[in-house]
């Protein structure tokens, strides 16, 4: 098996144009039926091993050939040899690229196309052993539970070639359609009649695949331009990367959270109304300070939350409350304000403020506390104030701001990645971007 | 699932869960109240009782 595909691919004859009488190299000769002379450019006929007949004339291709004629290389496991190259240009429009028919040794033929620098490896059903016919939607196309999008549809006219192919591939009519899901890529040829429809599966090869195959230098394959149509989207793999692992990130977050809420529940320090006075010595608005009873956080290290009311009515009350360890009288000192006022303007009645407010301290460490008050009022009738004191609260701000932040990366690939599909689709007629947006 | 693409995010996205991890057993809040430490017995220090004082017209 070796020997014959070693022998297969040194295989090579010489014919002669039957136009210019120069040699021309045949690397299939068992195969090949048309050939274009390297020397005139005539379109060939091969009729029989030794001679042949003008089809038509060729123009000179407009680009050097990157891989030689009867140059081998090995693409995903198997061996190959390039036997033509076409210059092919869509009908109607100026827009040319470059194939490569490669032939190998039991597996048929395969095409490389080049277009803009970028390369895709384009194989039949013959060359996919889990080939599965393609189904149409119109649009899209699915292909083994993958969805393909139109992405182009156009007539292509062969305008050089060089070598040798067993079709008559420079007169052939067809129409093509190519419906893409990156690297992946279905091109539909419809012949004269819908029933000459056969789908062909590519695959965009990086061009540093192509050059370690063929073992050339990288530099001298075509600079890429723009973006592929199949080429594969790192901003695309970047967001749905992030995307799950985020989704799994917050799950873990609001796992924490209840688990946070379950081994260190809330617990009610302090619940009282408290009885205030306002204090004729002090300063204006002055009310008189009190302590409140002795509580104890028993977890090595707590948060708190006050809540303080009271029912002013156009007024306000302020207090200041300082949280006291009685072990070593380290202090936590906040103020909080309640201001409610209300009335009626232009017939319209408004209010403003809050009877209730809420203060937080974190890390509070593990002992025993009291609450040292200061309140003040422009009310100086006020005789209450309502006081509740828990530990161990659920921090909401801290789960929904680690959920944010989460997000954000997913949020910038998604807007890298929507950028890079925008560009990708403005080579196409059928972009699902309406107006760029 | 391929996270070489993400491998950064992946650090910032583990720090932030460890933080937040961290936070929960700590009762550390995120955004809490301003608050002054040991003022009560250092001397220095009264209580006016005048802050963020909001009046209605």
């Amino acid at each position: 098996m070796e020997n014959s595909v070693k022998s297969f691919f040194k295989l090579s004859e010489t014919i002669t144009c039957s136009i210019c009488k120069q040699d021309i190299v045949l690397y299939e000769p068992a195969k090949s039926e048309y050939i274009v002379c390297p020397s005139c450019f005539s379109y060939l006929h091969i009729f029989t091993r030794a001679e042949t007949r003008l089809n038509r004339k060729l123009d000179q291709p407009d680009k050097v050939l990157v891989l030689k004629l009867g140059s081998t290389g090995n693409i995903h496991g198997t061996e190959f040899k390039v036997i033509a190259y076409l210059e092919k240009k869509e009908a109607g429009t100026d827009y040319h690229w470059r194939e490569y028919i490669l032939t190998s040794h039991d597996k048929g033929y395969v095409t490389l196309s080049e277009f803009d620098g970028h390369w895709n490896f384009i194989a039949s059903k013959d060359f996919l052993p889990d080939y599965k016919e393609p189904i149409s939607y119109g649009l899209s196309i699915g292909y083994k539970d993958v969805e393909y999008k139109l992405f182009n549809r156009y007539t292509p006219v062969v305008t050089a070639m060089l070598g040798e192919v067993d079709w008559d591939v420079v007169n052939e009519k067809v129409k093509a359609t190519e419906y893409i899901a990156p690297p992946f890529m279905v091109v539909k040829e419809v012949g004269k009649t819908s029933h000459q429809t056969d789908y062909y599966i590519g695959e965009y090869l990086d061009a540093e695949v192509i050059a370690n195959a063929f073992n050339i230098d990288k530099n001298d394959l075509p600079q890429q331009i723009g973006i592929g149509a199949n080429q594969p989207s790192k901003a695309f793999d970047r967001w749905t990367a992030s995307l799950k692992i985020t989704g799994v990130a917050i799950i873990l977050v609001l796992l924490f959270h209840i688990l946070f809420h379950t081994v260190k529940p809330e617990k009610e320090l302090i619940n009282d109304d408290f009885l205030i006075v306002y204090d004729t010595k002090g300063g204006p608005d002055a009310f008189k300070s009190f302590i409140t009873p002795s509580f104890t956080l028993d977890d090595e290290s707590s948060n708190i939350e006050f809540e303080i009311a009271s029912l002013v009515d156009n007024n306000w009350l302020e207090t200041t409350i300082v949280l006291v360890n009685e072990s070593d009288n380290k202090t936590w000192e906040v103020s909080k304000g309640i201001e409610y006022y209300h009335g009626t303007e232009d017939g319209e009645s408004w209010s403003e403020g809050s009877t209730r407010e809420s203060v937080m301290l974190s890390e509070i460490p593990q002992g025993k506390y009291h609450l040292n008050v200061y309140p003040s009022s422009g009310d100086v009738f006020r005789n209450n104030l309502y006081i509740k004191a828990v530990s161990n609260v659920t921090m909401w701000g801290n789960t929904i701001t680690t959920i944010l932040l989460l997000c954000i990366f997913p949020a910038i690939c998604w807007l890298l990645m929507r950028d890079y599909e925008k560009r990708r689709w403005n080579n196409s007629n059928f972009s699902p971007f309406v107006n760029g947006e | 699932m391929n996270l070489k693409p993400i491998k950064y995010y992946l650090i910032v996205l583990l720090a932030l869960l460890g933080f937040y991890g961290y936070s929960g057993l700590k009762g550390r809040a995120y955004f809490p109240d301003k608050v002054e430490k040991n003022t009560e017995f250092n001397g220095n220090k009264s209580h006016s009782g005048h802050v963020n004082r909001f009046y209605h017209k």
